[in-house]
């Protein structure tokens, strides 16, 4: 705007409108920058702001740039938050749960086929297919998420997936044709796939999530970015307060109350800054509900339904390595003491519309623990009764386990409906308002110009 | 806020007070979002074992003969009557003795799976070594030694056996442990009650015929156990591969990630049976070539009474034909294969 306006600044002295009319952005170069200007631009500017009409034709070319650059601002904000709101709804945040529903079937998987082979040489039937059918599902969400794509970080992390991912099952196929003859070289294949899901497969998803979690920060951040807003309303203001000038000049020279045209497109002006404005701020609470009643709540459950898998698969193996588990036990009790101390805690200090599905999470984890304690005391204080610790994890043990991880499965499954819905209400007004702003900025130009160019041709 | 040059012509109210409200809702709500994963949310590493398997204790041999142990009493007492002050009287008023045994060593120690009729999965301990602790239990309480409530097993590892008994975590390790020189510096030995020989397991399609083939090969043997050290100390100059248990050292064969594993010819004969496709190799077996492994109870060294009960009921069993009747039983099948004829009992030497 500076190098329409500003040259008139420093010439108050030849006519106090001309001031007036286009000096409604503060500042300008200092002196030193008339000087490098053209000298036909500044004498055109003088000698045009001499006449009133003259005056009116650089106070629409003014205005004309205000709006816009007021549009331009409302409209690229509009758009970077909705390709950023989109880039969270459509790719980083369904990969995200997809992620986290992958890492939770495999470690149930694993868990799972621990659990079975304690049960005996031939493996419960409902185990066999809790087996299958979380394999199954892994391999769905892996083929979707490999559709989707990503990044090459993000890709390297899902090649592990896929890649490994048969290595594991081949060998707890390995350990259930060696367990089945009552081999006890199965349970060293099961202690051997379960290393791997444990230390590459699972690992490499958590990667994955997180990449996905950084993705869903970085889509936050940009589709709420402060300076958006701050734009719009410092352009918006400054549309309004030359608009406002430039009826004030016409209300002094030409006499006339009012200018309907001009008073007009004011007030679609001054509609436009308040619906932007108040579209952002919507799409924001929205991304706001998204986050607390939906992202926090399923990150944290998700990490709660994990770290309670990871604890049942090492209660099973420790029994099934019977002697050479002091690692699986230094794991159980570390993920029993982050799941027990923070994140159920942090689970249950969660408000929110699904609170009811969380609070039944820490009091079903107390009652798997009291027996998996049971189990873990019948191996090791009282000597090796062993047997007696196998029936209490594959019988009671099994049952609390199941019912924390459905209530943890659905607690999770509801928050992430709601992370879902949050981010599509979060879009939903920002193609509208795009639409919106443009005919707005397109209508109040063409309204200051006729309101303008009227009193301009009475002068001919 | 006025308009340069016109003093006299502020901002109309209405316009600041527009202004004002725009200001307020801005601040008010265009403050940048973050979403980062909540704590509560972040995955957790996986925990690391707080003591790794100790490595084999390796002393001096310089303890004579490791097979001499403590004399039996002159008349052993009867079940249920221990002498006062003595470890077995202590388990007796305990009511149970524990007992440190392997659980993945067929045919010495193992868990044998089954289903009942109700198809509820059955597990109980099995194996010669399980068989010798419930005669020992049967010694200290009577012919109702072995149930399950005078008799404990607990299932250990080969490293871990001696520090269950150091630990006092058992009463007595009965896991195919080799008596030697270097383990007697830690604990306590039973005269031995079988002599095993070292040998060698390979896959059936591999030309090796016995340790000395295998130089510069990867053989396999179960972390803290003498096997590692005779194939640690081998002159052909093998390269040890020390894992957890026998079975990952039969995976790693599958795999061909070692080309043979090395440990005592009874168990060798236990894992050639999970996997046909294996061959245990008989040269070494050969008399002179052979690596004897004497094998013995573990008692912990403050308790020598203990030690001498231990070989009264040893020398018992062997006189009393338990002893041939369990290794017929446990172990005749699997050496029936290749053993020249059927084992004998390890001659005991007492001390003084």
């Amino acid at each position: 705007m500076s190098p329409v306006t500003a040259p008139v600044a420093p010439v108050p002295a030849h006519s106090r409108w001309a001031s007036a009319a286009v000096s409604a952005a503060p500042g300008g170069p200092g002196i030193r920058g008339w000087a490098s200007l053209p000298r036909e631009a500044v004498a055109l500017l003088r000698s045009g702001a001499r006449t009133t009409p003259g005056l009116l034709r650089i106070a629409a070319v003014a205005l004309t740039a205000l709006i816009t650059l007021f549009w331009a601002a409302a409209l690229a904000s509009t758009l970077v938050r909705q390709s950023a709101v989109d880039a969270v709804r459509d790719r980083a945040g369904p990969s995200f749960v997809a992620a986290q529903r992958l890492h939770a079937d495999l470690s149930a998987a694993d868990a799972t086929v621990a659990i079975a082979y304690l049960a005996g040489t031939i493996e419960p039937a409902e185990r066999r297919q809790a087996y299958d059918s979380s394999i199954e599902e892994a391999g769905r969400e892996l083929a979707a998420l490999t559709r989707a794509g990503g990044g090459d970080e993000a890709r390297a992390a899902l090649e592990t997936v896929v890649t490994r991912l048969p290595v594991y099952t081949g060998w707890v196929e390995q350990a259930r044709a060696n367990n089945r003859q009552g081999h006890v070289v199965g349970a060293a294949y099961l202690w051997k796939a379960s290393k791997l899901m444990r230390e590459e497969i699972l690992p490499a998803v958590e990667t994955f999530a997180a990449i996905n979690a950084d993705r869903i920060d970085d889509g936050y951040r940009r589709g709420t970015h402060w300076s958006q807003p701050t734009a719009v309303a410092v352009l918006g203001a400054a549309t309004l307060a030359a608009l406002a000038g430039a009826q004030w000049l016409l209300f002094r020279r030409a006499n006339r109350v009012l200018n309907p045209w001009l008073l007009t497109a004011t007030l679609l002006m001054a509609a436009s800054l308040v619906v932007t404005l108040a579209v952002f701020s919507a799409e924001r609470a929205r991304l706001v509900e998204a986050r607390d009643q939906g992202f926090v709540p399923m990150a944290e459950v998700g990490q709660a339904r994990v770290l309670g898998l990871r604890v049942w698969g090492d209660h099973s193996l420790s029994l099934i390595a019977r002697g050479d588990s002091s690692a699986l036990d230094a794991d159980a009790a570390a993920t029993t003491e982050r799941l027990g101390k923070e994140v159920l805690p942090a689970v249950a200090a969660l408000a929110g519309p699904d609170q009811e599905t969380r609070t039944v999470l820490r009091p079903a984890w107390v009652t798997y623990e009291g027996l998996s304690g049971q189990a873990y005391r019948l191996v090791t204080e009282t000597a090796g009764r062993f047997p007696d610790a196998v029936a209490i994890t594959v019988g009671d043990g099994a049952v609390a386990f199941e019912r924390y991880d459905a209530a943890a499965a659905a607690a999770f499954e509801s928050s992430a409906l709601r992370f879902g819905e949050g981010l599509a209400a979060a879009d939903g007004r920002l193609p509208g308002l795009a639409v919106a702003v443009s005919v707005l900025a397109a209508a109040g130009v063409a309204l200051m110009a006729i309101g303008l160019w009227r009193r301009i041709e009475e002068y001919r | 806020m006025t308009w340069p040059g016109s003093p006299r012509a502020p901002l109309p109210v209405t316009a600041r007070l527009t202004l004002a409200g725009l200001a307020m809702a801005v601040a008010a709500g265009c403050a940048t979002l973050s979403s980062p994963l909540p704590a509560a949310g972040r995955p957790a590493a996986l925990a690391t074992s707080p003591a790794p398997a100790p490595a084999t204790a390796r002393g001096p041999d310089d303890c004579g003969d490791p097979t001499i142990s403590e004399r039996p009493p002159a008349v052993m007492p009867p079940p249920g009557a221990m002498p006062a002050g003595t470890l077995m009287d202590r388990i007796h008023q305990r009511g149970s003795i524990t007992v440190g045994v392997l659980a993945d060593v067929p045919p010495f120690g193992y868990i044998e799976r089954t289903v009942d009729e109700h198809g509820q999965g059955v597990s109980a301990f099995q194996g010669f070594d399980v068989d010798l602790a419930k005669e020992i239990a049967k010694s200290i309480f009577g012919p109702d030694g072995a149930d399950e409530t005078h008799l404990k097993f607990r299932a250990v590892t080969y490293a871990e056996r001696i520090p269950v008994i150091q630990d006092g975590d058992v009463d007595i390790v009965v896991a195919t442990m080799t008596t030697n020189c270097a383990r007697r510096a830690a604990v306590d030995f039973s005269v031995p009650y079988y002599d095993a020989v070292a040998t060698v397991l390979v896959l059936k399609d591999s030309p090796y015929t016995g340790m000395k083939d295998l130089g510069g090969r990867k053989v396999c043997a179960p972390l803290g156990t003498t096997s590692l050290e005779h194939v640690e100390d081998h002159p052909a100059g093998p390269v040890q591969v020390g894992l957890p248990t026998v079975a990952d050292c039969l995976v790693a064969l599958q795999h061909h990630e070692v080309e043979a594993i090395s440990t005592d010819d009874v168990i060798l004969v236990g894992l050639a049976q999970q996997d046909p496709q294996t061959r245990v190799l008989v040269d070494d077996l050969l008399p002179g070539d052979a690596d004897h492994e004497l094998i013995a109870v573990g008692v912990g060294k403050d308790h020598p009474e203990m030690t001498g009960f231990v070989n009264g009921v040893l020398a018992r069993i062997v006189a009393d034909g338990t002893w041939e009747r369990l290794v017929r039983h446990h172990l005749w099948d699997y050496l029936a294969a290749f053993a020249p004829e059927f084992p004998r009992p390890p001659l005991p030497r007492y001390r003084d």
